[in-house]
């Protein structure tokens, strides 16, 4: 009873002791503390980040694959008699067409035609910015003017097949759609092989897990663990070992060919990469997740071709920006200087992103096999080097090993 | 200004909030980093240390519990583990017991103002202060201490017993 009574009154006295700080202290706690983080608008910025990435795309595939500027300048350049087949007589602009002896000349010789179908002629289409608008409103006065010479002109033996094979191509039915206007048209489809290349592809590093101890890292200076004093006595900051999983990328590509052997390629790719760490003593871990919008840019050399398989090789820079990331740092009771009640633990997630573009440079070699005509699967094994981003307190994979083999597939189609 | 809102401002990471925060619990942090390290510039290391801490994880800090009671562990922590890197507990801990054994007297306590008991147990070696400060003013039990200190639970009981001891022989001879 007296030695708890001794304990109490020893308690007693020096919770309520208090003694002054010295008067600087202040000043010296705050030169260590860290900034507030600048105000972020994750709720507006991400949404227009990736409206904004999918408008891109959206546009990408829109622009190369409906070659509406082809299809403007070929009107242009090439009258529309002139690609008929050459026993279709050519008649001069200003004649005036018979469309009912026209009618009358189809139903003649294609039973299965319906009256009502109106010759359209797109070939005056070169003044009109929209091919679609330029079929759509050249169509009545000005059209049937080279249909309409077959009704004069009855003196082919395969007369029918050709008019069908015309018709099918030229004449539109009244109720068609305007999209069919312009999907039906034959010169519109004109494909200009091999100039360009649209494919998919996904990248599988071919290394394994990867795991780096880090003394100095990132995160530990992300959080003054130490000051001042402790970092005299101890020099070193606290040892993070990360495992790093094997990054998932996956993209489309434009390629652009220069020659029948060259090409440039570029497209826009997305990276997912996922770390996890933790202390020497394990009472302190956590894990990070960061997503990369990469812009690749690729010269191309074809060098071999063989049956549908060809050989290439490519070299070429990535630029991935970080678009979003977060981490998730925990700490349990054991932790240094923090202490919880029982099995407490603490944990906090915070959104992570570095400011600066990760460059990379990238040798493939490749292989592609067409296996059907325009569309090619191709393996590119490549090997890959991303230069260290200096000042970034972002650890991933690509900062601790920079030098990645790789192993890139896909599926690409040439138009 | 209640507690919530210079926690909520603390972990906005606001300068005045901080300062306020500083200014209501300095003198006491101050108070228990001193009861642990026997010289006043290490101590004023361990508060300075202990604050950048207690700003850099308040964010942790759910409200459960009592903050002050969570801020005093961490600076309880800040002075063990200045303790432990400099090795000062591993050379005290398996001093000799006191030759001369006094029964307790509490009236002692009575009579000493804080800054004489303050002295008086500045100048127990660092592992029995060590051990009394955590067990008798802290109220960490001797299974905690162990666990913090890595030593066994006997050891702590008998470091208790011995600072005791000595303290009361020193309270004794004033």
């Amino acid at each position: 009873m007296e030695n708890d009574d001794f304990e109490r009154k020893i308690k007693t006295k020096l919770d309520s002791w208090e003694t002054e700080p010295p008067a600087d202290m202040w000043n010296r706690i705050q030169k260590v503390l860290p900034a507030a983080p600048a105000p972020t608008h994750p709720i507006i910025y991400r949404p227009i980040l990736w409206s904004a990435v999918a408008a891109a795309l959206t546009g990408i595939i829109v622009w190369f694959s409906l070659p509406f500027e082809n299809f403007i300048s070929d009107r242009t350049a090439q009258p529309f008699t002139q690609t008929l087949s050459p026993d279709i007589p050519v008649y001069p602009q200003d004649e005036k067409p018979n469309i009912a002896a026209t009618e009358a000349f189809i139903s003649e010789i294609s039973p299965t035609a319906k009256t009502s179908t109106t010759i359209y002629n797109i070939s005056g289409c070169q003044n009109i910015e929209h091919p679609k608008k330029a079929a759509f409103f050249s169509s009545r006065e000005n059209t049937a003017t080279s249909a309409a010479r077959f009704t004069s002109n009855n003196r082919t033996n395969n007369k029918e097949a050709r008019i069908n094979a015309y018709s099918s191509n030229y004449f539109i039915n009244e109720n068609t759609s305007e999209n069919n206007l312009y999907t039906d048209a034959p010169q519109q489809r004109k494909h200009h092989s091999g100039k360009y290349s649209i494919g998919i592809m996904a990248v599988n590093p071919l290394s394994k897990n990867n795991t780096t101890t880090n003394r100095h890292s990132a995160l530990s200076k992300s959080i003054p663990l130490t000051s001042s004093f402790l970092s005299t006595n101890n020099p070193n900051k606290e040892d993070l070992k990360w495992s790093h999983n094997v990054p998932l990328t996956f993209g489309i590509t434009i390629e652009k060919r220069l020659t029948q052997s060259i090409g440039i390629e570029t497209g826009i790719t997305y990276s997912f990469l996922k770390s996890e760490y933790k202390n020497t003593n394990n009472s302190r871990y956590g894990n990070q997740e960061l997503h990369y919008i990469g812009i690749p840019i690729t010269g191309i050399y074809r060098f071999a071709h063989w049956n549908n398989f060809k050989f290439y090789s490519a070299i070429g820079v990535k630029a991935d920006f970080n678009v979003a990331g977060n981490r998730t740092d925990k700490v349990n009771g054991n932790y240094n200087g923090f202490r919880f009640q029982g099995d407490m633990e603490a944990n906090t997630t915070k959104s992570i992103r570095d400011p600066k573009a990760q460059f990379s440079l990238m040798c493939k070699l490749g292989a592609a096999y067409c296996f059907i005509d325009h569309l090619e699967l191709y393996t590119e094994p490549g090997l890959a080097y991303f230069f260290n981003n200096e000042n970034s307190e972002i650890q991933s994979i690509w900062k601790d090993k920079p030098l990645n083999f790789a192993l890139q597939v896909g599926l690409r189609t040439n138009f | 200004m209640d507690e919530i809102q210079l926690i909520d401002g603390c972990k906005r990471k606001e300068e005045k909030f901080q300062k306020a925060l500083y200014d209501l619990y300095a003198r006491k942090m101050m108070a228990v980093c001193m009861r642990y390290v026997n010289r006043r510039e290490i101590a004023e290391d361990l508060l300075q240390e202990g604050f950048i801490k207690v700003f850099t994880a308040i964010e942790t800090f759910n409200f459960t519990g009592s903050f002050e009671g969570w801020m005093r562990r961490i600076f309880v922590n800040t002075a063990l583990e200045y303790l432990r890197k400099n090795d000062v507990l591993r050379e005290t801990v398996d001093l000799e017991e006191p030759s001369v054994f006094l029964e307790p007297e509490s009236s002692v306590v009575d009579r000493l103002s804080a800054d004489e008991l303050m002295e008086v147990i500045a100048q127990l070696p660092a592992g029995f202060r060590t051990v009394f400060n955590m067990f008798a003013i802290e109220g960490y039990s001797h299974k905690e201490i162990a666990d913090t200190l890595g030593i066994t639970e006997s050891t702590s009981r008998s470091q208790f017993t011995r600072a005791k001891k000595v303290l009361q022989k020193k309270l004794s001879e004033l």
